[in-house]
């Protein structure tokens, strides 16, 4: 009799089991397909580049995470930047030549009428010197209206990639974790931005228009003296070391934001990720191993897009630099040829309007350097869930 | 042009030695002769440098592309004043107009000046377009 009990009892377990069994809900990871896939911000970023560069790019314009990787690694290598830098350098110095050349034929012309002036009397010579100085300096100035108009396309473009960057940061942020970050990252880049968008609206022309026009003072030497040129000297050198300082102070107060944030964030999500493993039942030591994964491929998504987003930067900036560059290279080659021929006036003009270019790359490299790092920032910051 | 050069030369020697002749023989018409001398050379000098001025103003018209004023076609402008003031005034003093001449050479620098003031103009006119320009 007992023994038919038990035997009741195990069958009535076994069945309590088996009926139990249908009700258990079924776990298992499925992969998300979207998770493989860029942010819609990216996109947006892209957009918002110039043509020119987004063609360069190449690779990078995909929604891929694995492609847009590779495309990174691809265009930060030294060899393509070493050929994007060759070809650019070639096709500036295609463009200069005409420059060189007229420049060259007015610098010959002023050299020959030096020569006659001398041979009158009565100061009629003097004039005709001034006259020479003034021409020269009409032509070379005239010539500076294109290179102006490039960088002032430059910063534009500059400010239009940057200000699309912001939503993309804000988005990577948050996905990693970085919450805060997320919140404040984007308003010190705005206020960057703010800063920049004036300095470079309100001061950088004005100031090249002023040295231009102190510059010409020097047309008048030997009729009244002006220091122009060492007035215009002074404020070039002053100007570029208040926009270094102001860009040093800017990108201090971004950097240090930036890792505040980013630890605060790492110290809250850890916290998370304890609490997620020690009181989530069965299933909180897989959340935690979720995390890292995620964390693995937001900080892949992250560095990607800063690399895409540096060399991006840098292939607008190098066209304009290397356009200023090769012109100052000009002037240069003109100021020799201006020595050999002893034609002092020109020479001194042309290395005044050299050393005015060198002010113009010495503002472009500055505004630039402020929002590289501020993406190599973005790209290096480790994700506080992994 | 060297045999150009060779018939200014000669027609230069062949001029001063016949006015000294008729200064000896004291004819009033050796001022006339001097003016008529240095316009014919002129002529000759001008027509001798015809292609550098119209290589000139082919340079000229490509700095025209550059700037709004072809500032070589001023520089010309302001060369041929020069030259036209510059031998006004020499005849006036050969002819022993001294005051004359200094207000030939006056006028002749006022004029070349009026056309630098142009100049200054056109650069002050580049330094307004690039502030135009803006960012």
């Amino acid at each position: 009799m007992r023994k038919v009990k038990i035997k009741k009892a195990f069958f009535a377990a076994i069945t309590l089991m088996l009926a139990c069994s249908i009700f258990f809900l079924v776990a298992y990871a499925d992969e998300q397909g979207e998770s493989e896939k860029m942010p819609d911000e990216y996109g947006d970023f892209i957009g918002s580049l110039p043509d020119d560069v987004a063609d360069k790019l190449g690779g990078a314009i995909t929604d891929d995470i694995g492609e847009v990787s590779d495309a990174a690694i691809a265009l930060s290598s030294a060899e393509n930047i070493i050929n994007i830098l060759i070809d650019l350098f070639l096709s500036q110095i295609k463009d200069a030549l005409p420059t060189l050349a007229i420049i060259l034929g007015v610098v010959i012309i002023s050299a020959v009428l030096h020569t006659l002036s001398s041979s009158f009397a009565g100061g009629l010579g003097g004039v005709i010197d001034l006259c020479t100085r003034l021409c020269t300096y009409s032509v070379i100035a005239g010539t500076a209206i294109s290179s102006v108009l490039s960088l002032s396309k430059y910063f534009s473009a500059l400010f239009t990639a940057v200000a699309a960057f912001l939503p993309l940061s804000a988005t990577l942020y948050a996905m990693g974790g970085n919450l805060t970050l997320a919140a404040t990252s984007g308003a010190g880049i705005s206020v960057i931005l703010t800063v920049c968008q004036f300095i470079c609206t309100y001061t950088i022309i004005p100031v090249f228009c002023l040295c231009l026009c102190l510059s010409l003072t020097s047309v008048f030497d030997g009729v009244f003296s002006f220091a122009g040129n060492t007035i215009s000297g002074n404020i070039k050198k002053w100007y570029n070391i208040a926009l270094g300082l102001v860009m040093t102070l800017l990108t201090t107060s971004l950097a240090t934001q930036t890792i505040v944030a980013s630890r605060a964030d790492g110290v809250a999500m850890r916290g998370l990720k304890f609490a997620a493993g020690s009181f989530i039942p069965i299933s909180g030591g897989a959340v935690s191993s979720t995390l890292g994964t995620l964390a693995s491929s937001v900080g892949l998504i992250r560095g990607s897009v800063g690399v895409v987003g540096i060399i991006a930067l840098i292939l607008m900036l190098l066209p304009t630099l290397l356009s200023l560059a090769v012109r100052r290279l000009t002037y240069g080659i003109a100021e020799i040829c201006a020595g050999l021929l002893s034609a002092t006036a020109e020479q001194k003009l042309l290395g005044e309007i050299g050393s005015l270019y060198g002010y113009l790359e010495g503002v472009a490299v500055l505004c630039s350097a402020v929002f590289i790092i501020a993406l190599a920032i973005f790209g290096s910051i480790a994700t506080p869930i992994g | 042009m060297s045999d150009l050069i060779l018939k200014i030369c000669g027609a230069a020697i062949l001029s001063a030695i016949f006015i000294l002749i008729l200064k000896k023989s004291g004819s009033d018409s050796v001022p006339l002769l001097k003016i008529a001398a240095v316009i014919l050379l002129c002529g000759t000098c001008v027509m001798a440098f015809s292609p550098i001025i119209e290589y000139m103003r082919s340079l000229s018209d490509a700095v025209g592309s550059l700037s709004s004023v072809s500032a070589i076609s001023v520089l010309l402008k302001a060369l041929c004043v020069a030259f036209l003031t510059y031998i006004c005034a020499s005849v006036c003093r050969e002819c022993g107009e001294g005051g004359i001449a200094y207000f030939v050479e006056l006028a002749g620098k006022g004029e070349i000046i009026l056309l630098s003031l142009e100049l200054i103009g056109e650069i002050f006119k580049v330094a307004e377009k690039i502030l135009d320009l803006g960012i």
